[in-house]
């Protein structure tokens, strides 16, 4: 029955595809036939959640290959859309259209970081680990370097790292739950982390797979559909290929307005809610100054670097049938992410134009406030604290940098900005939602996976049975997602912030001791743990020197809180080189190593660990 | 030097090339960020163009492009009639 299964994966998931475009085109004669707004919103996040439910309870099982590897038989194609959820979270789903739409082009450095940081992946790590056969990512650290110690600090490094990315993703679905469902947010987040338990809990990353299949074909229907609707609608079908006017027009448009900084006292002043941004930067001109080039080429290395770092994006390429089919499933990864990473400009600039641009019907930008105010979208999402108007200059006419929206906004608002039927509305939020569910179940998955087999089996008890393991890997998930909601419900960083947080908190502890562990045999286990807890420490020192909640210090080089990995990692790098050449011995343990290595190098045969 | 050293050999010369290219799309590209973005393609500015599609499709292409040549390598170098995959299959 299980090999039907997966023999029957494409006509499955095409009947699940079909299935949830009937369900588009029943909610849209249902908003024809009178169906409020607040019931559509309702009915997409329960019926897609109630999806994904079912199949993670389709998925269970008791056998630990399948709950920990998904019995390592995902087919390639399959693996790169469960990778692309899993990568996706609801930071680029709701926030990275956003984050282009207010920084322009400084914001886009995350966009080609968070695509570049495949190849590392595909070249340097992901057929290795794989080859080696490990269960976590810890597991690789542990067997290679040898030893307990070093096994816990890559536990440490990983549950830093994935707890502080997890808050984020909980932040998310709380917040697209209490909007959807219509509750407080706090009590979203527990809606949130209980729809993400219902995925994992018991099947593992059997059921984790299969639900984040499921995920990725709503968000990225949800997301391309209103970006070529809006395409369409200004004469544009092919919007990818087709803005080059529009983005010279956008130019015009902000010459003509003037892209304006206000003070922080007039925002003071005039009660601007925080965390909601005027534009104030040049959507495609590059800031001058080799200053604003550092700072932009710094945000990629720590994207790209944190992408090969992250426990829980390695994790998903142990699930393959094969080393070949990991590294094809790196690029399928990448085929899925890029749908949704080119759209995201195209979607900023079309939603910029639609507000901008006097010849449009939809635009609000130089339009008398009184009539901006009566415009139903802008009371809805005014009422709601996520758009503000202050007029600076009292002319009563809306300026650029007097109308204010808050970052998550712009995709979630857009289709009712461009005068999309109501049920786009609801789709799309049904496809934050699974953005953000599928990254935190991937998240929290990992850390509870590290902590039942590397932590509670590797080193605490290593005779405990099978179905103890597996016992306790399900108690760590219940505790570490309502430790997250916890967090989460306290909304300490920004969603954003917290996200560039755990790439670089990944980036110092893990990257090195991950690829010279691969690529270098001389490296120690003395080296190895050196540069964990040394990275990791440096990188942690900095951020509390610099962030701004804590120390607030300038930043040394514009290396700000978002950018600190790029302290830490190369001092992990220098003190496991350092000290792995001062405690080399050409022993036999060495030469134990060496062999492995060898083995790892070879693309065929039977996994390392598998041949023990 | 025995076939497996070979692809070894080879595997870690590519990998140089693989990290010059990642750098020169990544990096290289965007200290000229202000030059570039005079020119245009596709009539959008070339920087803006880069950073929106460009080296995207750089990391794409060339992952695609990477998983094929090491496929080739295996079969010429470290894969003698029969030989099996991970789990025991036939390597195909």
């Amino acid at each position: 029955m299980k090999g039907k299964f997966i023999d029957n994966l494409p006509k499955i998931y095409g009947l699940y595809t079909g299935g949830f475009a009937a369900f588009i085109i029943l909610m849209a004669i249902a908003e024809q036939a009178g169906m409020t707004a607040k019931t559509i919103g309702i009915m997409f996040v329960a019926f897609t959640v109630l999806i994904y439910a079912l199949i993670g309870w389709l998925s269970r099982t008791i056998q630990v290959d399948a709950y920990y590897v998904a019995g390592r038989q995902v087919p390639t194609v399959f693996n790169g859309m469960a990778t692309a959820a899993d990568w996706m979270s609801g930071a680029s789903f709701v926030a990275m259209a956003g984050g282009i739409y207010f920084g322009g082009y400084t914001y886009m450095a995350f966009l080609v970081g968070w695509t570049g940081g495949y190849i590392l992946v595909s070249s340097l790590l992901a057929p290795y680990l794989r080859k080696f056969g490990c269960y976590t990512v810890p597991d690789f650290i542990g067997t290679r370097y040898g030893g307990n110690l070093a096994r816990f600090c890559a536990v440490v490094v990983l549950v830093l790292a994935s707890f502080t990315y997890v808050t984020a993703q909980i932040n998310a679905t709380g917040t697209i739950a209490s909007r959807a469902l219509g509750v407080p947010f706090e009590l979203g987040v527990w809606v949130g982390l209980i729809s993400i338990l219902m995925c994992s809990m018991l099947g593992g990353m059997r059921a984790v797979t299969w639900t984040q299949v499921a995920q990725y074909i709503v968000l990225i229907v949800a997301y391309l559909l209103p970006v070529f609707w809006m395409g369409a609608k200004l004469g544009n079908p092919f919007p990818h290929l087709m803005l080059g006017d529009e983005v010279a027009r956008l130019g015009e448009l902000e010459a003509q307005f003037g892209l304006v900084k206000n003070a922080a006292a007039d925002l003071k002043a005039a009660g601007v809610p925080g965390g909601l941004s005027s534009i104030s930067n040049s959507h495609a001109g590059v800031p001058a100054g080799g200053m604003a080039a550092w700072k932009f080429i710094s945000l990629v290395i720590c994207m790209m670097v944190g992408t090969a770092s992250l426990p829980h994006i390695l994790m998903r390429y142990f699930t393959t049938p094969s080393v070949k089919s990991a590294r094809k499933s790196v690029a399928w990864s990448l085929f899925f992410i890029f749908l949704l990473y080119s759209s995201a400009p195209m979607l900023a600039t079309l939603s910029k134009l639609q507000l901008m641009d006097p010849n449009l019907a939809t635009s609000i930008i130089g339009k008398s406030i009184a009539d901006v105010q009566a415009i139903q979208w802008v009371q809805d999402w005014t009422a709601a604290k996520q758009v503000f108007i202050a007029d600076f200059n009292g002319d009563g006419i809306l300026q650029l940098n007097e109308w204010f929206m808050r970052t998550g906004v712009v995709v979630l608002a857009t289709p009712e900005v461009a005068g999309l039927p109501y049920v786009i509305s609801g789709l799309v939020a049904a496809g934050g939602m699974a953005a953000a569910m599928s990254t935190a179940d991937g998240l929290v998955l990992a850390i509870a996976n590290a902590l039942s087999h590397d932590l509670y089996f590797k080193i605490i008890d290593p005779k405990a049975d099978v179905q103890k393991r597996l016992i306790v890997a399900r108690a760590l998930l219940i505790v570490i997602g309502a430790a997250g909601a916890f967090v989460a419900s306290m909304r300490l960083t920004s969603i954003l912030g917290a996200v560039a947080w755990a790439f670089d908190f990944a980036m110092s502890g893990l990257f090195f001791p991950l690829v010279l562990g691969v690529w270098w045999k001389k490296a120690t286990r003395q080296g190895a743990i050196a540069g964990m807890i040394g990275g990791l420490a440096a990188g942690t020192a900095y951020l509390i020197y610099v962030g701004p909640k804590f120390m607030a210090q300038t930043p040394w080089l514009g290396i700000d809180h978002l950018r600190f990995g790029i302290i830490g990692a190369p001092v992990c790098l220098i003190l496991m080189v350092i000290v792995s050449m001062m405690t080399y011995k050409n022993d036999a343990e060495a030469k134990a190593i060496s062999a492995m290595l060898d083995e790892t190098r070879i693309p065929v045969g039977k996994t390392v660990l598998g041949q023990k | 030097m025995s076939n497996k050293e070979k692809h070894w050999d080879k595997t870690r010369g590519l990998m140089f090339i693989t990290l010059a290219l990642w750098f020169f799309f990544g990096y290289v590209v965007f200290m000229f960020g202000e030059s570039l973005n005079s020119a245009s393609f596709l009539g959008y500015p070339l920087a803006y163009y880069m950073c929106a599609q460009g080296s995207l499709l750089h990391s794409l292409l060339f992952c695609f492009g990477l998983q094929t040549n090491r496929k080739l390598l295996t079969k010429s170098l470290v894969l003698p009639k029969g030989r099996t995959n991970n789990e025991g299959k036939i390597y195909r």
